[in-house]
C-alpha cells in the first residue's frame, strides 16, 4: 500500500519527524480556511433529540456546528465522546467487543555518535532506511508467547530507524535519534495496565539490552532514552489501550466491519456525527486514506 | 490376479470403502487395496495388549454423515445410529466438572451450577449453531464448484452459497462473518466465563491442528465441527468400519488386505492404466481412486517425472503436521474422573491460557509438559472389549510434534507417555495403579502405519485455507491434473474425521466421468 512522489510501495522520512506530515495537513487546511485550536481538549459531543450539534471542551467552553467528525478511535468516540445514554444496545455491544488491545511500545534514543551495527560496520545506506531485529521466526513468535500472557517481551521484535542520518534537523550537531517501534508490549499487563509506569524501565531496559546485542557499545552513546508503553501512549495520545491503529487490524475488524457492522461508513449511529480516524476503513497507519474518504462520503452526501 | 478392474481403491479406511461401495453399487468393477492386514484405517479397533482392545485411532464419531449411511443402506449390515451427540464431561483441575449432552436444556441446567451467565449462553451458543447450520451444511455438504474453470455451473453454485448465508438473516449472517475469523478464545471469551468450560467446549476447535486457542480463524474450525456433530455410532468406529465391509462385499467389490500399492502406473499417454503393488504384481483399470494423503498419492505413488511442478508445489506445501499422539490404556478397573465413573466421553483444558501454553512447545518441536486430553471410554458402552470389570482409555493427547527436537526415542516416548499419565491423575488420582498397559503412538509412529503423512490423523490441517479448496485447487474437486487418477480420502472436500463424506463425493465425481 501507498507510494511516494509517484515510487510505489515506497516510504520516506518527513522533514522535522512524522509530525512534519501532520504540520503540513495542518497548514494545507488552514490555507483553506480552517481553524485550528490546540489545547482545547473535547469533553463530549453535544448530542439533543439524537443529533450531533457541537462539542463541550474540558474548560466548559460549547461549540456548535452542522456536524461533528470525531478523529478518535471508536472506544473514545462512541463510549466518551458520545456516551452510553446516546446508544442503543446494539450498536453498544458491538463497540464493546471492538478489540484495541495496543501490542507495541516505543522507545527513542538520544545518541552522542552514529551507531554502527556488528553485522555491518560502518556508515552506509543500510543505516538510513529502517533496520529490523528478527533474527528468525521463531524468534519473533517467543517474543509474541510472553505477550499472550501478559508479559512484555524480553527479546523483543524492533524495527528501527535513525532519522538524523536523513534529516540533520531533528538533533543538534553531531548528535543522533536512534527511534525503536518495539512488539511485544501488552497493554494488558498481568498486574493490570495502571501498574505498567512500575515496568517502564524494565521494558527500555529489554530494548536497549536487545539493541546493546547488534550495536557494540549502545549504552555507552546513549546520553538520553525516553520510553513510551502502551500505557504512556493511552495516556499521552488520547489511544485507547494504547493502541496505534485505533483497534486491531483483524479480518472481522477490517472492511464493512471497521470499526461495527452498519456504521463501516463514517457515519456513526448518532446523526451529523462522522468519524475520520484510523478506526474506520481501511485503518491504521499514516495513510490519510480514512480521513479522505470520509470527506467524500460527506460532501457526496451532501452532509455539510 | 492381473485382472483388469474399472476402478482401483487404494486405501481401505472408511472412504476408500464408501467409494468402493458406492461404485460397485452401480455395477463397476471395484478392487480395494489396503496395505494392513485388517481394514478400516484409523477407524479400526486393534488389540493393543493381550484381551484390551481399542476402538479406532479416532474416536470421535459424532460427525458421520446420516446421508451417507443411508445411501449405504449401512443399518441393513448391522450399523447402529444413535441421533443423539455423545454425553461429553469437561473436566476442570478443581475437582470440578460438567457434562454436556445432545439436551442442550439440560446441559444448560448443569452448566447455571457454575454460572448462570455461562448457562444463558450455553443456550445462546446452540441457537446460533442450529441458525447457521443450513449454511455450513450447504458449504461442506455439497460437491464443492469448480474454481478454477469458473464455468456458469461454479458461478451458479457460488451464487447459491451466498444465498444460503443470506438466508441466514441480516443479524446472523453478520454474526457469523464476525466471528469466523477470531480466534476460539475471543470468540467464547465474548459469551462465557467460568475458565474449564470455556476450554472444554472449544478444544475441538484445535485438535488435530497446528492452532493454539488465541490462533485465528479457530472460532470456524470450532463452528464447522459443531454443525457437524449430531451423532454417535454405536460400538464406536469399529462398528461402521465392520458394517461398510460387510456392505462393500456383498456389493460386489473385491477386497485385497496385506496389499501395500507400490506406484500407481500411468501409459505413455499419462493417463491412468492401472497399480503396481509392493509384491511386484499389477492390476489394470483405467481409474485409481487414493483414499491416502495428498502427498502418499503424488509424491510416493508416482515418479517426480509424471508430475507437474506446479502440483508437486501445492502438494509439498500442503501443510499436514500432525500434533497428536495417540495413548491407550489398559486399566484393572473402571476409570473414575473427578469422582465419576460413568463417564465415555471428557475433555481437559482447565482455562485457555493452559491449552495454549500446551500449544507453545509444539512450535518449537518439543511437546507439552501438561497435554490437553481428548478422552474416550469405550468400555462404557462396549465392555466386551476388555476382561470382566477391566477399561481401556482411548486418549488423544496433545501437543507433540513430528519432528520432536533431538528424535522420538523410546525414553522420549515413555516421558510423554508419563506426561499424559501425571496431567490425567489430575482427574484420577489412583490412575496409575491400575494400570495393565500404555501403548503410545507418535505422529512418528502413526504415519508409519497408517501412511498419515507428518501423522496428521485428518489427511492435512484443517485451516482455513485447506478446508475451502481442500487439499490444493487443482484437485478440489476430487479429480485430479492427471488423468484417471481421483482423491477419495480425507485430504479431500470436506476434511478429515469419520464422516465418509469424501469418500462419497469422489464415487459422485468418478460416476460423472466414467
Amino acid at each position: 500500500m501507498g507510494q511516494l512522489d509517484g515510487s510505489f510501495r515506497s516510504w520516506g522520512f518527513s522533514k522535522g519527524g512524522t509530525g512534519g506530515i501532520s504540520m503540513a495537513c495542518a497548514n494545507a487546511a488552514k490555507s483553506y480556511g480552517a481553524e485550528i485550536r490546540t489545547e482545547a481538549p473535547v469533553q463530549l459531543v453535544l448530542i439533543k433529540n439524537g443529533e450531533a450539534k457541537g462539542v463541550v471542551l474540558e474548560n466548559g467552553d460549547e461549540i456548535l456546528g452542522k456536524t461533528v467528525i470525531s478523529n478518535l478511535d471508536p472506544n473514545r468516540t462512541y463510549l466518551k465522546m458520545v456516551g452510553e445514554d446516546h446508544l442503543d444496545d446494539e450498536v453498544l455491544k458491538e463497540i464493546k467487543r471492538y478489540k484495541l488491545r495496543g501490542s507495541s511500545g516505543k522507545v527513542n534514543l538520544a545518541l552522542d555518535r552514529v551507531p554502527e551495527f556488528s553485522c555491518r560496520p560502518g556508515d552506509g545506506d543500510h543505516i538510513r532506511g529502517d533496520v529490523a531485529i528478527a533474527p528468525s521466526i521463531d524468534y519473533l513468535e517467543k517474543a509474541f508467547d510472553q505477550a499472550k500472557y501478559g508479559e512484555f517481551s524480553t527479546r523483543p521484535y524492533i524495527n528501527a530507524v535513525i532519522p538524523s542520518l536523513t534529516d540533520p534537523s531533528v538533533a543538534p550537531p553531531g548528535k543522533h535519534i536512534l527511534s525503536c517501534f518495539v512488539q511485544y508490549a501488552p497493554y494488558h499487563i498481568k498486574e493490570g495496565a495502571e501498574n505498567w509506569p512500575k515496568y517502564r524501565e524494565a521494558f527500555g531496559d529489554a530494548v536497549v539490552d536487545t539493541m546493546a546485542e547488534y550495536i557494540p557499545g549502545l549504552k555507552d552513546m546513549i546520553l538520553y532514552r525516553q520510553v513510551l508503553t502502551p500505557w504512556d501512549i493511552e495516556q499521552t495520545m488520547g489511544l485507547t489501550e494504547g493502541n496505534i491503529f485505533h483497534g486491531e487490524l483483524s479480518l472481522e475488524q477490517l472492511l464493512f466491519q471497521r470499526p461495527i457492522a452498519g456504521y463501516a461508513k463514517y457515519r456513526t449511529s448518532v446523526r451529523k456525527l462522522w468519524m475520520c480516524g484510523s478506526g474506520t476503513h481501511p485503518g491504521g497507519g499514516i495513510m490519510g486514506a480514512g480521513g479522505e474518504l470520509c470527506a467524500k462520503t460527506m460532501l457526496k452526501s451532501r452532509a455539510i | 490376479m492381473n485382472n483388469k478392474y474399472d476402478v482401483v481403491i487404494i486405501g481401505g479406511g472408511h472412504n476408500g470403502l464408501t467409494t468402493a461401495t458406492k461404485l460397485a453399487k452401480k455395477r463397476k468393477r471395484v478392487l480395494l487395496l489396503e496395505k494392513r492386514e485388517i481394514l478400516g484405517g484409523i477407524a479400526a479397533g486393534e488389540e493393543f495388549h493381550p484381551n484390551y482392545k481399542s476402538v479406532g485411532l479416532l474416536h470421535d464419531t459424532s460427525n458421520i454423515r446420516i446421508k451417507i449411511v443411508q445411501s449405504l443402506r449401512l443399518t441393513g449390515y448391522g450399523l447402529k445410529l444413535s441421533s443423539e451427540r455423545p454425553r461429553t464431561t469437561l473436566l476442570g483441575n478443581n475437582d470440578e466438572s460438567i457434562t454436556l449432552s445432545h439436551d442442550v436444556v439440560k446441559s444448560s441446567n448443569e452448566i447455571a451450577k457454575f454460572s448462570r451467565k455461562d448457562a444463558e449462553a450455553y443456550i445462546n451458543y446452540h441457537h446460533f449453531i442450529d441458525r447457521i447450520r443450513p449454511f455450513i451444511d450447504g458449504l461442506m455438504n455439497e460437491f464443492p464448484p469448480d474454481l478454477m474453470k469458473l464455468g456458469t455451473k461454479d458461478i451458479w453454485s457460488l451464487v447459491k452459497k451466498a444465498i444460503g448465508l443470506k438466508r441466514l438473516g441480516k443479524k446472523t449472517m453478520l454474526e457469523f462473518m464476525k466471528v469466523a475469523p477470531m480466534s476460539v478464545a475471543d470468540f467464547l471469551n465474548e459469551r462465557f466465563e467460568t475458565h474449564f468450560i470455556k476450554a472444554g467446549i472449544a478444544a475441538p476447535a484445535i485438535y488435530h491442528s497446528f492452532t493454539g486457542p488465541w490462533s485465528s480463524y479457530t472460532t470456524l474450525n470450532l463452528l464447522l465441527w459443531e454443525c457437524a456433530s449430531t451423532n454417535t455410532i454405536v460400538g464406536g468406529p469399529q462398528a461402521l468400519v465392520s458394517a461398510l465391509e460387510l456392505a462393500a462385499r456383498s456389493s460386489g467389490v473385491d477386497v485385497l488386505t496385506d496389499s501395500p500399492v507400490e506406484k500407481i502406473l500411468l501409459g505413455d499417454d499419462s493417463k491412468v492404466i492401472g497399480v503396481r503393488l509392493a509384491n511386484g504384481k499389477t492390476v489394470s483399470a483405467p481409474i485409481v481412486a487414493s483414499s491416502c494423503t495428498p502427498k502418499v498419492t503424488f509424491i510416493d505413488f508416482l515418479e517426480p517425472n509424471q508430475i507437474e511442478y506446479s502440483l508437486e508445489h501445492g502438494v509439498q506445501n500442503y501443510r499436514s503436521r500432525g500434533t497428536a499422539v495417540k495413548v491407550n490404556l489398559a486399566l484393572d478397573k473402571a476409570l473414575v474422573l473427578n469422582g465419576e465413573s460413568n463417564i465415555e466421553f471428557a475433555r481437559t483444558g482447565n482455562s485457555f491460557d493452559e491449552m495454549e501454553q500446551a500449544f507453545d512447545f509444539v512450535k518449537y518441536r518439543q511437546f507439552s509438559k501438561e497435554p490437553i486430553l481428548d478422552i474416550h471410554i469405550p468400555t462404557i458402552s462396549i465392555p466386551g472389549l476388555v476382561p470382566d470389570g477391566h477399561c481401556v482409555v482411548s486418549i488423544l493427547a496433545h501437543f507433540a510434534p513430528f519432528e520432536l527436537k533431538g528424535g522420538w526415542s523410546d525414553h522420549q516416548k515413555e516421558i510423554f507417555g508419563n506426561n499424559v499419565i501425571r496431567t490425567l491423575e489430575q482427574y484420577a488420582p489412583d490412575l496409575s495403579k491400575s494400570i495393565v498397559c500404555i501403548e503410545v503412538l507418535t505422529p512418528q509412529n502413526l504415519e508409519k502405519r497408517y501412511s498419515l503423512t507428518g501423522g496428521n490423523i485428518y489427511h492435512g490441517e484443517h485451516a482455513v485455507d485447506q478446508i475451502l479448496t481442500r487439499p490444493i485447487p487443482s484437485c478440489m474437486r476430487y479429480s485430479t491434473p492427471i488423468e484417471g487418477l481421483y482423491l477419495c480420502g480425507s485430504g479431500s472436500h470436506p476434511g478429515g474425521g469419520i464422516t465418509c463424506s469424501p469418500g462419497d463425493m469422489a464415487s459422485e465425481a468418478i460416476l460423472r466421468n466414467l
